[in-house]
């Protein structure tokens, strides 16, 4: 667990600008870029928290003493199924923007009223 | 007996066949989901006498617990996947009327099922965040689906929240496995003594921040009047009756099973409150009879959480009883205010107060039905919420909260004061009629039935929470059950 400061600086800073992003975006696409970085942020948090500098994968091998410095190999799951989940929630995202356009003929979130109380 | 992984094998296999279907046949794909519901539905009963104390355990890859992907299983959770499976039926009953929609519709609404199902029933924590995804996505689409502006920008809100609430659930895990070094709910919850207080407070909250999207907790939960109001009536339903419950689920899993109720579950006790409040006083000040239905969701909703966090105080099980019983009367109550609702107003989208003068006159059973679902949700005796409304006052007696009983009762008002309304207004003047077809009909019925039979004979339904609630309650024997001694 030793990522090194380059790893957990640049995913940290992703995260915040996503976030930033996101809460101060007008524009639609805008904000769904802001969530996707975040996204981009936190897979690369979560995969150098498993990364060993140096390490190999961990696969066994009739060489023993390359298995003692290996990475962990959960995080990378993780982040596989998270990529994919992702995915899926930027193309629910991006058509649900295509549909606004459509409808509204905009796509600035001020300009979206219908639902105020 | 037949594992319980064919819930989650065959709801895929169903979503997936629909667009086959839809090719040989336009009226195909509306069949699929019932019969979906109901194998599903049979392959649960089938193993309600195999849970018996602690979890029933379901693994994969023939791998124990700790290693592989499991499902853990015990009578809360059967309890939360047999409700949810059966409103999914019910629901998908209604649809059967309907032949306008497009085939995609059925897949989501599968999905949806699927992941609220799956977030019940699994015990790894890791799966929890991807059914929580597989649900939120799909009930984006599905909110989104009537696509006119208003269930579009609904969507959109949903959307932004969900999305990000549940990034924050997904570093919430990693900080747990961080930890522990496991994903299994079991294992994390056997190490939870040797985590950390300050990492503790800090993985809590970031869980929080996930299923306080979906259980509309206070600063979570500006998508949701709008994605009420947006959706279709029965999508609203859905919302209500089974997205609220599968995170009303996870969060008594997380916070009281792995996090065995310590104290962040205050912080829920006062998000609660403040969500309890805030949202019966909006719903008071609606014209839109929808959009009040929404905020008196979202004040149930956090009752509901609120109640929950007391159990922190004292593991009783009477508070775990209260939390169900109000989840299943906010599940069929509010289903069927929202499915009246949709019959009352001609599911033209005209939900003002006013629109909808004398409608209930006009058609007298979506009248009848909608004040059954309304007495029902402010807790009048004869029906079950009244019930669950008691018991949530007992429980919070109980647990040395007064001040909260005056609060109860004093909001109590206000729901009857606004739900009077509505009701004054359904049947005052002369409205406009709208027929109701036979099947839509007899699903608002079955609802209504459940309220009225249980609410006068509510034995039955207290046995089965009660039961379930022991078994959340004793959280060694579910983690002794899954990877053993403890």
């Amino acid at each position: 667990m030793n990522g090194g400061l380059l790893f957990y600086g640049s995913s940290v800073f992703l995260m915040v600008m996503g976030i930033f992003i996101a809460i101060t975006g007008k524009h639609l696409i805008k904000i769904l870029l802001g969530i996707d970085l975040f996204d981009v942020g936190l897979n690369l948090l979560i995969i150098s928290f498993g990364y060993v500098n140096g390490g190999t994968a961990p696969i066994f091998s009739k060489y023993p003493h390359i298995f003692k410095n290996v990475v962990d190999p959960v995080p990378q799951a993780l982040v596989l199924t998270a990529i994919v989940i992702g995915v899926a929630e930027m193309a629910m995202g991006l058509a649900i923007v295509m549909k606004i356009k459509e409808k509204f003929g905009t796509c600035n979130i001020a300009k979206l009223k219908e639902l105020k109380w | 007996m037949v594992s319980p992984i064919l819930v989650i094998a065959l709801s895929l296999f169903f979503a997936f066949v629909i667009p086959l279907l839809g090719m040989v046949s336009k009226k195909l794909p509306r069949l699929v989901p019932p019969l979906a519901m109901l194998v599903n539905l049979w392959i649960l009963i089938t193993n309600i006498k195999f849970v018996s104390r602690g979890a029933m355990l379901v693994t994969t890859a023939g791998l124990k617990p700790p290693i592989a992907i499991n499902l853990a299983i015990d009578r809360f959770s059967l309890l939360f996947v047999i409700l949810i499976q059966l409103i999914g039926l019910l629901l998908s009953v209604y649809y059967l009327s309907q032949d306008n929609r497009d085939q995609r519709f059925y897949m989501l609404f599968l999905l949806n099922i699927l992941g609220a199902s799956g977030i019940v029933m699994t015990g790894d924590i890791f799966n929890s965040f991807v059914f929580l995804e597989i649900l939120e996505i799909s009930s984006f689409g599905l909110v989104a689906s009537k696509k006119d502006r208003k269930a579009l920008e609904g969507g959109f809100k949903y959307m932004v929240i969900g999305a990000i609430g549940s990034s924050l659930y997904l570093l919430g895990i990693i900080v747990l496995y961080l930890t522990t070094g496991s994903l299994n709910m079991a294992e994390i919850a056997k190490l939870m003594p040797h985590i950390p207080e300050s990492i503790k407070l800090f993985a809590a909250l970031l869980l929080l921040a996930g299923i306080g999207v979906e259980v509309e907790l206070f600063p979570l939960n500006a998508w949701a009047p709008d994605a009420y109001h947006g959706a279709k009536d029965e999508i609203s339903t859905q919302l209500s009756s089974i997205i609220s419950k599968a995170g009303i689920y996870l969060a008594a899993r997380i916070f009281f099973t792995i996090f065995n109720g310590f104290y962040a579950l205050k912080i829920i006790f006062y998000l609660g409150v403040i969500t309890f409040v805030i949202a019966e006083l909006a719903a008071l000040m609606q014209k839109n009879v929808k959009r009040m239905l929404a905020y008196s969701s979202i004040g149930q909703m956090g009752l509901l959480m609120l109640i929950l966090s007391l159990v922190a105080k004292r593991g009783d099980v009477f508070v775990i009883t209260t939390v169900i019983l109000l989840a299943l009367n906010h599940a069929f109550g509010k289903g069927l205010l929202f499915l009246s609702l949709g019959a009352l107003s001609g599911g033209n989208g005209e939900y003002e107060i006013e629109n909808l003068g004398g409608n209930g006159r006009a058609n007298p059973l979506a009248g009848f039905l909608f004040t059954v679902g309304a007495l029902s949700i402010v807790g009048m005796p004869f029906f079950f919420g009244f019930w669950s409304k008691i018991s949530a006052l007992i429980s919070l007696m109980k647990t040395n909260v007064i001040y909260l009983i005056a609060l109860v009762l004093v909001i109590s008002l206000v729901e009857i004061y606004y739900y009077g309304n509505v009701i004054v207004n359904l049947f005052r003047g002369e409205g406009k009629k709208y027929g109701i077809s036979i099947v839509p009909a007899a699903v608002m019925i079955l609802f209504a039935l459940f309220v009225i039979v249980f609410g006068i004979w509510p034995h039955p339904v207290f046995q089965i929470a009660q039961s379930a609630a022991v078994s959340l309650i004793e959280r060694t024997t579910y983690i002794s059950s899954i990877i053993g001694g403890m």
